[in-house]
Formats: structure tokens, C-alpha cells, sequence
């Protein structure tokens, strides 16, 4: 198996033709491993996201997918390998969590006829066990908080696969414990059962602890990649979120401090 | 336990709703069955459907019963085309009669009536195309990167005006000659006979059938559009082969009918309170719903001003309008 899943060759994308939002990015993401994207509000990383998720097509360049054009590849025969959690979600309120979540087997059925088969209850078993979510799996949408919503989107694309995970911005509304709980569980997925990560993230000291590899981006393009000691540092924080950072040792831990 | 508890009344309210609609259809065809001029006992009704000839039974088997199939038939297929108009648009406020759809349909179902009365068969395929072409004025018109519920209600509030205005000007230049283009531009189903109610049935059999066959795709199209593409559904062409379907059954509709507002967006919107939003039933349950409001409707427009009439859609608007408003009022989101 190759060790790169995505290969973004000099992809460009612009929502409309005068406005580049990526300019010719090169990226490799690594299989098995937790890789953040991070960069200021509007640098870009949504729209890699939305273009890994096959939402958009890169309007120059191309992404490979394996050995494979992403944009060659079926949409069900993707969803397959790759679930996505996306920022805005809407769904009808009356909907239980277990349904919603079954959702998740889509792309493994006909969408016209098709009944949940064996292994279907399974996998929508087990996703709800690893989120922690059985506990209301019988409850309609509308009763959750949002912590538990954020865990529910999440076992909906553990019920499609374990093999890749796009995350977009997970932890934006929840509460400290939820935002470390929740990072905690993807880690032991990453770690038990190899399961590749991208996610979008905004807090600096989440990715220091998270992430194995890290993307900055400002403005439509890639400023570094790397491992987490090498790409988040005070000057390269300055540089793209123009702050006063330093990265400080506390008790064996980095730790990101903002002047 | 509670919640097993819940989930089973849930269930047993379905059921109800199902039990009670229909029970309360059957009761409103045999009552519109014995409205007007001609009045028969329901032990006289059914001797004369089974047993032996009866002068005035034949009149109504004649005369009313074709109506009652044809409000039955047409509000069937006017409300489930509006539930999945709403999937489709992503909309609870989308309705084929308020956004122009019927309109178009009509507009072409006039042209026909008047042009080739002999093609009346073919009817609802040539509104079919009149609806296509109003569908697809007003879902290209209202996409801005994505649909905008407000922008689709205008935008379908005008071409709705446009193709009325049409029909109606066609209708006055020919001096009202055409009687059968007229019963449509009024959505006047007095004079309906046994080949309508055949003509409506083949149609609202083959939306059935699409109906069917769209009900799991409705439901993957209440998620979000990116939601959806991320769990493998290929969400354009899925929306257009549930827009197809939504549009014939308006069509259909519309051909023998007329053009009927407001009824594919309150049967639906009460459909949701009473069984929920799974297309699976709420498909089935407003189609129901809409034959029994297409019925009282009608026939209270018979009987209110006796011997004067009152058409459907006349009724639905002063009924409609205000219920419109108040849905407008308590979402938010939309208005």
C-alpha cells in the first residue's frame, strides 16, 4: 500500500474565475497518520477540505487519490474509504441517532430500495459504541446538546469507514472537555485501528499535542509542512497569524503562548 | 423502557393517522356522492352500483362520481408532488401551485385543449414539458451557489404570475370559447367525466410508481448537500430525478384539474406534524391527506352556495393564504 493517500499537485481553485482561494498547492498526506491543517480564517483549508471531500474539483492541477485521479474516482466507491465530518450540518430534527448514523451505510446500498443488512447493525453498533453515543441512539436529533451532536456526526462517518477521516473544525463548538475528549477519541481510533486523519483545526496547542504531521496555510498556499516541532514556532506563528507567540516547555509538554 | 414505550406510540399515531384519513375519505365520497339535485339512501346507492339498475344512481355514477375520482386523484398528486418539491428545494415553503410549476403545466395543458382537443389523452405529457420548462426557469433563477428559499419563492411567485397571466389572456382572446380550456384555467372540475378520471389514473399511477421510487432519495436530500456527497450520494443527479417526478405528478395534475395553489404546502406541512418527516410514510400519508382536502374542499364548493359553485382552487386560496402566512410567520428561517 503507498504510503502517500492524497497527492495535491499544483491544484489551484477559485469560487469564481477572478479569485484564486488556492494557488498550485503540493501536498502529501500520510497514510495512518493524524495531520492538522491549520492557517488564519480564510487562508484556504476549508476549501482543501471541500476538495478532498469531492464537494468542488480543483479548476488547475490534480489530486491523486493512491495512484488514482480523485476526480476519476466514483463518489459511492469513495465514500466507501473516506468519511467526512463537515462544519454545518442540517438534518430533519425528528430523526433518531441511530438512523441518522445508519446514514452512514449509504454507500453501501442502492439508493432507491435497501434495508439495513447484518453488517450494516454492526458497524452502526459499533460507531455508536466507540463515540459514546448508545446511550441516546433512540433519541431524535433535536434533544442533543451540542457535544453530543459533534459525537454523532462523528460515529456517522465511523459507521461508513475506519480507513481515512476528514475533520473539519470538530472541536469549534464544545467545551473544553468535549473538544480533549473528542481529539482523544480520534487518536485511539488513529493509533487501534490505523485510521489516516486530516483535520482542520484552529487551536495551536491542540494541534502541538494531536497532530503528528502539521499543514500551515496562509493565503492559498502552503507556507510549511512537517512534523509539529518544526512547523509550529514562534516565528512561523507570526509570520501567518501575525501574533507574538512562544512555544514553551511546561512540565515535559510544549505549550503555545500568545504575548 | 421509555423509550421503547415512545417509539411504539409514535408507530401507533402513524397508524391512526393512516386509519383515521382514510376512513374519513370514505366517508366524504359517499357524502359528495349525494350532494345536489339527486338524493339517494346509502342501501339505495349500493343496490344500485351491485345489485340491480337504479335511474338515479346511474346519474350520479354519471354525473358525480367522476368528480369525486378526479378531486381524489388530483389532490393525491398535487400533495405528493409537493412533499417532494420541498425535498427537492430544501424548502417546507415550496409548493408547485405557489412557485409556478402548475402555471406552466396549465399554460400548455390550455394550449393543447384548445389546439388538439384530440390529444386530451396525451394531455398531462404536454404539460409535463410545460412543467419542466417552468421547474427549470425557476430553480436556475433561484440558485446563487446554492438555493435560497427566499429567493426561490419570489422567483417562483413570478413566473406562477407569468404563465396564470398567459392562460388567462389566451383564454379571453378566444372569447372563452374553449370550454375545456377554460374548466382548466379556472381549475373547474364540474364537467369531468369517466375519461378524465382514466386519463388522471394512468398518470397518477405512473407518479406512483416515482414516488416509490424516490421516497429513500428524499430522505438522503433532507441532509445537507455536502453531508450527503460525503456519504456517496451524487447529489445533482438525484435531485433531478426526484424533481422529475415531482413535476410530472404536478402535471398530471394540472392537465385535468388546473392549476391548484397552496394544497401540495398545507397537506404536506400538517402530513409532518402527524407522521414525521420519513419520506417512506410522509410521501404515502400526504397523498391521502391531499385527496381528502381536495374532496371537502370541492365539495364544499358545491354545497355552500347551492346550486351556485365555488371551484377548488378558490377554496384552497382562502384557506390557503392565511395558513400560508402564519407558516411564514412562526419559521423564522424563511421569512
Amino acid at each position: 500500500m503507498p504510503d502517500t493517500v492524497f497527492r495535491l499537485e499544483g491544484v489551484t481553485f477559485g469560487y469564481d474565475r477572478a479569485v484564486r482561494v488556492l494557488n498550485e498547492i503540493d501536498l502529501d498526506v500520510r497514510r495512518g497518520r493524524i495531520t492538522a491543517l491549520i492557517g488564519p480564517n480564510g487562508c484556504g483549508k476549508t476549501t482543501v477540505f471541500a476538495l478532498l471531500s469531492k464537494i468542488y474539483r480543483p479548476r488547475g492541477g490534480r489530486i491523486l487519490f493512491g495512484d488514482r485521479n480523485l476526480a476519476e474516482i466514483p463518489r459511492r466507491e469513495y465514500a466507501r474509504r473516506v468519511a467526512a465530518v463537515h462544519q454545518y450540518n442540517a438534518v430533519p430534527e425528528d430523526m433518531t441517532v441511530r438512523r441518522l448514523v445508519s446514514m452512514g451505510r449509504t454507500a453501501y446500498h442502492g439508493q432507491t430500495f435497501s434495508r439495513l443488512n447484518e453488517e450494516d447493525c454492526r458497524a452502526v453498533d459499533r460507531a455508536l459504541a466507540e463515540t459514546h453515543t448508545e446511550a441516546f441512539a433512540e433519541r431524535q436529533v433535536k434533544e442533543l446538546s451540542g457535544g453530543q451532536m459533534q459525537r454523532v456526526w462523528l460515529a456517522l462517518a465511523l459507521a461508513q469507514t475506519h480507513e481515512i477521516l476528514l475533520l473539519d473544525e470538530i472541536t469549534t463548538y464544545l467545551d473544553v472537555y468535549y473538544q480533549y475528549e473528542i481529539l482523544d477519541l480520534i487518536r485511539k481510533l488513529n493509533r487501534d485501528c490505523g485510521t489516516t486523519v486530516l483535520m482542520v483545526l484552529h487551536d495551536i496547542n491542540q494541534t502541538i499535542r494531536y497532530a503528528d504531521d502539521v499543514v500551515l496555510m496562509k493565503d492559498g498556499k502552503i507556507l510549511a509542512t512537517g512534523g509539529a516541532d518544526e512547523v509550529v514556532t514562534g516565528e512561523t506563528l507570526r509570520r501567518t497569524y501575525g501574533v507574538n507567540a512562544e512555544i514553551a516547555d511546561v512540565r515535559g509538554r510544549k505549550i503555545c503562548i500568545f504575548e | 423502557m421509555a423509550r421503547a414505550v415512545s417509539k411504539r406510540g409514535e408507530r401507533i399515531r402513524t397508524v391512526l393517522a393512516f386509519a383515521v384519513t382514510a376512513a374519513l375519505l370514505v366517508a366524504f365520497v359517499l357524502l359528495a356522492a349525494n350532494i345536489g339535485g339527486i338524493k339517494v339512501s346509502f342501501g339505495q346507492l349500493l343496490r344500485g352500483l351491485f345489485v340491480e339498475y337504479d335511474e338515479d344512481v346511474a346519474i350520479i355514477v354519471q354525473l358525480r362520481f367522476p368528480r369525486i375520482f378526479v378531486a381524489v386523484l388530483g389532490g393525491m398528486a398535487m400533495a405528493a408532488s409537493g412533499v417532494i418539491t420541498q425535498a427537492v428545494m430544501k424548502s417546507p415553503l415550496a409548493d408547485p401551485g405557489i412557485i409556478g410549476i402548475s402555471a406552466g403545466s396549465a399554460f400548455v395543458a390550455v394550449l393543447v385543449t384548445a389546439f388538439a382537443p384530440a390529444l386530451a389523452y396525451l394531455s398531462p405529457l404536454f404539460s409535463f414539458a410545460g412543467g419542466i420548462l417552468a421547474f427549470v426557469i425557476v430553480y436556475a433563477l433561484s440558485w446563487k451557489g446554492g438555493l435560497s428559499p427566499v429567493r426561490l419563492i419570489l422567483v417562483g411567485i413570478a413566473v406562477d404570475a407569468l404563465f396564470t397571466g398567459l392562460s388567462s389572456a389566451f383564454n379571453q382572446m378566444t372569447g372563452n370559447n374553449y370550454s375545456g380550456a377554460a374548466s382548466i384555467v379556472e381549475s373547474n372540475i364540474s364537467l369531468k367525466n369517466w375519461d378524465d378520471v382514466k386519463t388522471l389514473a394512468v398518470y397518477v399511477a405512473i407518479g406512483a410508481v416515482g414516488c416509490v421510487l424516490c421516497a429513500r432519495k428524499c430522505n438522503l436530500l433532507a441532509l445537507s448537500d455536502r453531508l450527503a456527497c460525503s456519504i456517496g450520494v451524487n447529489v445533482a443527479s438525484t435531485r433531478l430525478q426526484v424533481s422529475l417526478a415531482a413535476v410530472f405528478l404536478a402535471s398530471a395534475a394540472t392537465a385535468v384539474v388546473g392549476s391548484i395553489g397552496f394544497l401540495g404546502l398545507i397537506v404536506p406541512h400538517i402530513a409532518r406534524l402527524l407522521v414525521g418527516n420519513d419520506h417512506k410514510k410522509l410521501i404515502p400519508y400526504s397523498a391521502l391527506l391531499g385527496a381528502l382536502f381536495f374532496l371537502v374542499a370541492d365539495t364544499v364548493g358545491r354545497w355552500i352556495a347551492y346550486p351556485y359553485e365555488i371551484s377548488v382552487d378558490i377554496i384552497m386560496s382562502v384557506v390557503g393564504g392565511p395558513l400560508f402566512i402564519a407558516l411564514l410567520l412562526r419559521s423564522q428561517k424563511y421569512a
